[in-house]
Order: C-alpha cells, then structure tokens, then sequence
C-alpha cells in the first residue's frame, strides 16, 4: 500500500479514535460468538476486515461519513442500549427497507411517523448514533437527522406523497424485491442507493462476516446483489441474519409472515388514501403483531445463533473475504499466520518456515495481536521476519606500532598526500617527558579521594584548595597568593571550579556552602547554602552551576538570579564525586560513590542512562572534545576499568582495563589521546592513545595517590596533586611545531601536530626545514617512535 | 595472490583484517548452516561522513527441496567445476564492475552486514543494525550462481553522482 492510499488512511481511521458526533449511525458489533468479548471480537473482526472494508467504500462513492461510522462502529463497541437500538433500527432498516420499494412510499412513512413507534424511523438513521438514552428520541432525532442530511430520497418522498407507489405489484415479487433489498443488495432507486449505503453503515462491524453469509444466503440473495453488496460493503451480519432471517421466515410456509409484507405491502398502498394517523394505527398493528414475532425470532437467531458466524469467521481465515486488491496483503503470509494462530503451531511451522520465525521469538498472545501487527508491518514496508546484524568485535587487542605505521601508510590516498620525492612515510617523533615540568609545595592537601581540589582556568591561573584557604598560582607570573580562608575551625574547602570565562570561582565547603569569588576584585560574590552536607564536586555551564553533595544530591545553582536554585538531580545514593558538563551544555555527567555512573540531559532532572558497570567509586570522568558524544568514566580501587560510552544511544563503546584506582582522567585536545592518573597501588599516569587504547606513556607521578589533575587552557599540560603534598605539571600533550614558519612561538601553529598517530592528518610537510625538536624519520625503522626520555 | 576458483585472487595480508575476516565469517558459516541467512550485505561508506557509496549485497536462496527430500534429486547435481566456474563469472564481473561504479576519492571504511531470520542466535559481537540502504541508487545486477542447496544473487547499489 501507498503511503497516502485510500486503504492506509481508512486502515489508520480505524485506528484513531472517531469523536462521537461523526457517529452517524449506531454501530454495534454482534456478539456472534458466545466466547469471545464482544469488544474483542468487534476489534478483531474489524481488524482482519478493516482493511476490505475501508478500502471498498470509497468505491461507493460515499462521504466519509461512512468510513467514520464504520471506525466510529469500532469504538464504540458493544453496549446494551446500543445492541437494542441497533436490533429495532434493523427492525426498521428491513421495514423502511421494503417501504423504500416505492420511494413515495417511505417517504409518507417517514412524515407520518413523527410520532410514530419505534418501528416507524426511516432507514436512513445515519446522522445520530444511537447511544442515546430512549428509543424513541433516538429514532425522532435519527429522523430529523435524517431529514436535515438524508439524499434526494427524503426529499423526494417529502414531495412525492400523493402518488401511489409502484407497488402494484405481485406480492411475491415485492417479495423478492424486497428481500434483496432487505439484504441490502440492489437498490431500486439512486436514491435508496444513495440510502442504502448509510443504511447499511448502521450495521458495520463484520462485513466479512456479513459477505461471508452472501453465499450462505439464500438463493434470493442474486449474484448481482452478491456484487453490490461486497462493494457496498456496508451491508453487516446483523443485517444479513436479519435479512435472512427474515427471508427464512418469509420463505418458510408460516403464513402469517409472509402476510405481513403482503399486509405491508397493502398497507402502503392503502397509505395513499388514508390519512397518516391511520396509516399509524395500522402500521403499528401491523408492524406490533407481526414485527414483534420476527423480532423475536431475529433476536433469537441473533443471540443464539452462534454457528453462523462462526462459520463465517473461519470462511473470513481461509481468505475467502473480500478484498479489492490483493496487492495490499501479503496473502501467503497472512494466510498462514492465521492457520498459525489457529491451528497446532507445530504443523504450521513445518509448513511455514517464515511465519515460524515470527512466532518462534515472540509468543503472540492472541491472534488479533499478530495480525494487526502484520498490517501495521505491511502499511510500513517493515520486514518482519528478519533481521540485519553487523559484526562488531571487541577491539581490545592492542595495535602494534607497526601496525598503526602501516595503516597510517596505507590510509594516505594519493590525491591527499602531497607528492613530495621524501614523503613516502614521515613519522614525526614525539617525546613525552616523565619528569614534571614544575613542582610546587601544597601543604594541607585533604587526602580525600572524593574531593575536587584543583582547577585551571582559562586565564592560565590554577586554584588549589588547601585545607581552609584556596591559593591561586599564575602560571605565567609564577606568583601564588591565597583567595579564601575560611572562618571557623570545622569548615574546610571541599571544591573549586573556574567558570568558563576565568573570571568567577566556585567553591564549596564541607559545610555545604557554595561560593562564588569574583577574581579581579578578591571579593565574595554570592554564598548558596543549603546542602546539607559537604559539596564535593563543582561543575559549571555558562551561567549553571551545579553541586555535588555527600548526600548524593545535585544541585543546579543559576547564579544570576536570586533564587539560585533551579533544579536539583536525585539520583545518587552516596556521595557525588564526579560531575561533568559536556562542552556544548546538552548533557551532564555524574559519577558516585554508588558506583553509579549517571548522564542527565540539560532540561530533565531524571537521568537519561544510568550505568552500574563500575564496581567502585567513580570520580573520573571527562567528555571528550573531539566527539561531542564520548564519555569516559574511571573506577575507584575495586574497580580500575575505564569505560567509554556514547551518550546518545547510552551504548558502552568500550572499555579498558588498567592496574589502579582511577582518579581522573583528562582528555587531549592536541591528540587523540587520553591520559589517565591513577591511585592505589601504582600512582602513576599513563597516556593512552584513542581509540586503540595503546599505551603511549605511563609515568610515574607521585608518591602517593595522584588525587586531582587540571589541564592548562592550551591543552599542552596537565598539573597533578597528591596527598604527597606537591603539585606537579606535566608536558604531556607538547603541540608539534610546523617547520614551515608559521609563528615559530611554541603556542600557536597547526597542522603536523598529531605526531605519529595523525594519519588522518593529511599534510605532512617535508621534514627539509625541520626546526627546534622536530626530528623526523623517513622510511623504516618504524618501532619505538615515541620514546619517553 | 591465491589461486582459487580457477583463477587468481587477492586476498589481504593485513593480520587484523584477517582476523576480522575470520570471526566474522565463521558465525555466518554457523548460520548458513541453518539455512537463517537471506543476505551478507557489504557496505562502503565514506569515512567522515558516513554516507553510504556502495552497497554488495548477495542474496541466499535455500532451494526448498533439499529441506524436504531426503532422497537425492533427480536433476543432476552440480559438478564442483560448474560450481567454480560460475563463481569465477561472478569474481571477473565484480572485477570489471570497477568500469561503472563511481571514483571513491575520499577515505572509506567497510562493513559487512547479515539479514538473517528473526529467530537466530545471535553472539555477543552482532547487533541490530539499519539497512544501510542508499537513496536514489543506481542498481546493476550480477551473475548468480547455484549449488544443489543454494543460489546466489548478487547485486551492487552504489550512489549516482550529482554530476551524471
């Protein structure tokens, strides 16, 4: 099916919920077998049929007010008022039905009936559904519904009162004429064609059930009618047992029902003379004495009679039901998932190797499920009986340095390289020194692992808390003074964090105090109380700044506004060591002492992915800058992996194993490298490359736990802390410089820097001008390129 | 440089392909042995953007018989030899495919992917992928050969260029 075909939508009206004011008619279903519910049922008759029966009745050319019944017919199901008002508009839909034979006729039924019985409404009660509370007012309103909307036919007979009708004619003729109509066949008149549809719109749920019965039916039924009445579609079981129902009794040799169209019949012919209140008296009579009987006997067949609908059901699964195009449905298929859902699924997974992939995996509770799943399947082009699968291998081996050459070598293409007679294969070496760059004195370090003590801001000055007092270190003046003490004896400092523009300082206190410094001026800008216990990890996003607590809590502080506090995140359980805002300020990551890695999106305060993979505490984390949806979470002792993970699918990308407690990590902006620091046993830290995960560097740091690490604004350096009480920079991440002069300072350059492991760098210059301590191997000798001094 | 089919072939030599190569193929084997896989798809996308540009794909069809008879059939079976022969039309047509499908100028990386059944097993390495399908593609149908228990379609999509 076309995306936009006629059949999707109907097949999709189903679907959606029909307000009640398109109710046009009342549509019930028919509890045609005991067993099933008839909501069920209803469900599942439309459903197998939906498709057959929206699809056809645009062929009527009808509005969509026939559609919306049908739909409407789904929803609203089964209810007691509604079968009894369905059963007496069957009533009148046979009675109006035969009175429709001469059009003058019905329409002098109609204007007589004003007040008339229940019988009297015109067949046509389309416009008003029937959930209404009286019989009587439904009918009156169906009425003058049907007055207001009804085709030429009302209006007709509106006009055409005085003359008679053609019914002149045989009884058994009316009969026949009229039974064919009653089955809703062929019209006599464009009017009633008109007419019938809506007419046959009340009865809906099954018309399979309903086609089905055509050829059950009795021979009145003609094959012409057979037609009119697939495609019309509209005509339902109901009005088919009804319809031969009463044709049985017509047929049979009880008299007295056959008379009662002869005595209808002469009723209209006497109609013309009388007068409509007489035409009542003896509508009524007629209609009471005899319709009572038939009703009786339709409801018997009705409500007992399960055996024809059930046999119409299994002629329905056996394909044997109409359907305009038999491109829509994938016969084969559907055909033998309904003998599956019905019949020993052994037999039909032998015989259907297809279908049994689906019911293999999913246990279909019940036929109705598999089957709309199917059309649903089928309206969207979705296979469902297979699957595509990629191979994904753990890449947890380590590549070779020969290896990562030979690709880098392989990967040039020609048209990226440039031809240079040396540049064949250009490695540039790369030293990553193990002894710091600098050493300073840090006397009080708490030697807390949960703490977040150290920070570099943009304008190159690191913040260090040191017990009570946070000092403040110019990198590039080397002068170091002390920004905050803090009052009392218990409080401590529990936190630092830059603001991304370097000129605010967060801190947070084992009191649970947040504070805001402002540099230029050394001044106290805000003071955000209320957690109740120390805020151990800061994180700002532009104007946000969210806290850590102990308790596990995390707040997020906008700073501008009086009432700070605009979100709090409850997640963790324990202590919140780690929180990280991603670069671009969609996602926030915290890690906890629950061994709880949680990631929060901006606008929610529930976490998008929780991830329990860490058995430890999990204090390192950091996005990475290169991919906007990498994250790397580190371990505590017990735990001493680092995971990655993709934190728009949530998916553990990979992971890695390392020998200690990971205390921080700290990705390169200049690389694609990471470097990790580790605590317990080893305190070291090591460079690894990403994604090969290959170790290019492990140093050894500290003398004891390597706590916290910052990077420097130009990504070059990394300064490290330990509760050995000195704070150490490293030259981790040295920018290679460009031969070629571009700015020969050792900051700014591009290009080359990626060093051995760029090969998705693609200008190598020739190492010709090579300056300062670029050396460049050419050719072989393709092993311990990096070495480490 | 191997021979094989009657003709040679190149086959890589870097170790890691291989090895994928091997891994890959020895749980598709598993799963042609029980008749589950309908298509081993490969695909070339460009490196940085991802973007589909070739898409091979060889369609299995289990001739049913061999299912149900357990009998062997009438019809003659294949000789080793035709079956060689056929899969060496295959291997020069996808050679000389090289005379239509589009220049790749940019750096590329490939992936192979398995439609299979729905009720298959499926290792810790597999997972559920999208089709990988090229919008607008230009299709060009190869030879196909059978066995006694399998025949195969080939066929490859590759991306029109904006130019043509």
């Amino acid at each position: 099916m076309s995306y936009n075909s006629p059949e999707r939508k109907q097949a999709t009206a189903l679907i959606t919920p029909v307000t009640p004011h398109k109710l046009p008619a009342p549509i019930r279903s028919v509890p045609s077998t005991p067993t099933l519910s008839p909501n069920k049922r209803l469900q599942k008759m439309n459903v197998l049929t939906g498709g057959s029966t929206l699809v056809a009745s645009p062929k009527k050319s009808t509005s969509s007010e026939n559609t919306g019944a049908t739909a409407g017919g789904v929803s609203v199901g089964a209810s007691y008022k509604a079968k009894e008002n369905a059963r007496y508009a069957r009533q009148l839909q046979s009675l109006s039905a035969g009175f429709k034979l001469g059009t003058p006729r019905s329409g002098r039924f109609l204007n007589s009936s004003a007040s008339a019985s229940k019988f009297s409404a015109s067949a046509t009660a389309v416009a008003t559904p029937v959930l209404k509370d009286s019989n009587r007012d439904n009918i009156s309103n169906n009425q003058n519904a049907n007055r207001s909307d009804s085709t030429d036919l009302n209006t007709k007979n509106k006009t055409t009162i005085a003359t008679p009708g053609p019914l002149a004619t045989s009884p058994k003729s009316v009969l026949g004429k009229r039974s064919s109509v009653i089955a809703g066949l062929v019209p006599t008149t464009p009017s009633t064609a008109a007419a019938s549809p809506s007419l046959f719109v009340m009865k809906t749920p099954q018309p399979s059930q309903k086609l089905q019965s055509s050829p059950t039916r009795t021979p009145f039924t003609t094959p012409q009618s057979n037609r009119a009445t697939a495609g019309s579609l509209m005509s339902t079981k109901p009005l088919s047992t009804v319809s031969t129902a009463k044709i049985r009794s017509v047929l049979s040799p009880k008299r007295p029902t056959a008379r009662t169209f002869e005595r209808v019949a002469t009723t209209g012919v006497l109609g013309t003379k009388t007068q409509p209140a007489q035409l009542d008296a003896i509508l009524r009579r007629s209609l009471s004495s005899q319709e009572l009987k038939s009703k009786l006997e339709v409801v018997t067949n009705d409500w007992v009679g399960g055996n024809m609908p059930k046999k119409n059901r299994k002629v329905a699964y056996q394909g044997d039901r109409f359907i305009p195009s038999r491109g829509a449905t994938n016969m084969a298929n559907m055909q033998a998932k309904l003998q599956l859902a019905r019949s020993d699924s052994k037999d039909s997974l032998r015989r259907h190797p297809s279908s049994s992939s689906v019911v293999g995996n999913q246990e279909p509770t019940d036929e109705e499920g598999i089957i709309y799943e199917q059309m649903i399947a089928a309206a969207c082009g979705v296979d469902l009986t297979s699957r595509m699968l990629s191979f994904n291998p753990n890449v947890s081996k380590v590549e070779t340095l020969a290896s990562q050459a030979t690709r880098a070598m392989l990967s040039r293409h020609p048209s990226l390289t440039r031809l240079n007679s040396s540049s064949s294969l250009i490695i540039k070496k790369r030293t990553i020194p193990t002894s710091p760059e600098k050493v300073l004195d840090a006397p009080g370090l708490a030697d807390d692992y949960y703490l977040n003590l150290l920070d570099w801001s943009c304008s190159n000055i690191v913040a260090i808390g040191l017990d009570k007092t946070v000092f403040l270190w110019d990198a590039e003046t080397g002068n170091a003074e002390p920004l905050v003490t803090l009052p009392g004896r218990i409080d401590t400092i529990t936190s630092v964090s830059w603001a991304s523009d370097g000129s605010f300082l967060a801190v947070g206190t084992n009191e649970g105090d947040t504070q805001i410094w402002d540099i230029e001026t050394k001044t106290k800008i805000r003071s955000m109380a209320g957690h109740v216990s120390r805020v151990s990890v800061l994180s700002w996003d532009k104007h946000i700044l969210s806290s850590g607590c102990r308790d596990g809590s995390i707040w997020n502080h906008d700073v501008r506004v009086q009432n700070h506090k605009v979100a709090e995140l409850l997640n963790h359980t324990n202590e919140v060591c780690g929180l990280t805002w991603k670069s671009d300020g969609q996602q926030l990551a915290s890690g906890g002492n629950d061994n709880l890695v949680n990631i929060w999106d901006a606008r929610t305060t529930v976490p998008k992915f929780t991830k329990p993979n860490h058995l430890a505490a999990v204090k390192a984390l950091a996005w990475c800058p290169w991919q906007n949806n990498l994250l790397a979470s580190g371990g505590g002792t017990h735990d001493k992996q680092i995971h990655f993970w993709n934190t728009t699918t949530g998916a553990r990308v990979q992971t890695l194993m390392t020998a200690s407690q990971v205390t921080s990590i700290v990705w390169s902006t200049e690389y694609r490298e990471f470097m990790s620091s580790h605590g317990f046993p080893d305190n070291n830290l090591t460079v690894y490359g990403y994604p090969s995960m290959n170790k290019i560097a492990d140093i050894k740091a500290h003398d004891s736990r390597v706590l916290h690490t910052a990077i420097s604004p130009d990504g070059q350096t990394v300064a490290t802390v330990a509760s050995d009480e000195n704070l150490k920079f490293w030259k981790l991440f040295e920018k290679q410089k460009k031969p070629k002069g571009k700015g020969n300072t050792g900051e700014s350059f591009t290009g080359l820097g990626k060093g051995l492991l760029g090969y998705d760098d693609d200008d190598y210059n020739s190492p010709g001008s090579g300056s300062g301590s670029n050396r460049s191997y050419m050719g072989k000798s393709l092993a311990n390129l990096t070495r480490i001094r | 440089m191997t021979k094989k089919y009657g003709m040679n072939m190149l086959v890589t030599t870097v170790p890691e392909i291989k090895s994928y190569m091997r891994e890959m193929l020895k749980q598709v084997e598993v799963w042609l042995m029980q008749s589950k896989v309908k298509k081993l798809i490969m695909v070339i996308k460009s490196k940085e953007t991802m973007e589909i540009l070739e898409r091979w794909q060889f369609d299995i069809h289990v001739t049913k018989d061999h299912q149900q008879q357990p009998t062997p059939k009438p019809t003659p079976e294949k000789t080793e030899k035709e079956i060689h022969a056929e899969i060496q039309a295959i291997m020069r047509q996808i050679t000389a495919s090289v005379t239509f499908l589009p220049m790749l100028d940019e750096k590329c990386t490939w992936t192979v992917l398995c439609q299979t059944d729905r009720d298959v097993e499926v290792p810790a390495e597999w997972s559920d992928t999208d089709h990988h399908l090229i919008l607008n593609a230009e299709q060009v149908k190869l030879r196909s050969f059978s066995t006694s228990i399998h025949k195969i379609d080939a066929m490859v999509a590759y991306r029109l260029q904006d130019d043509l």
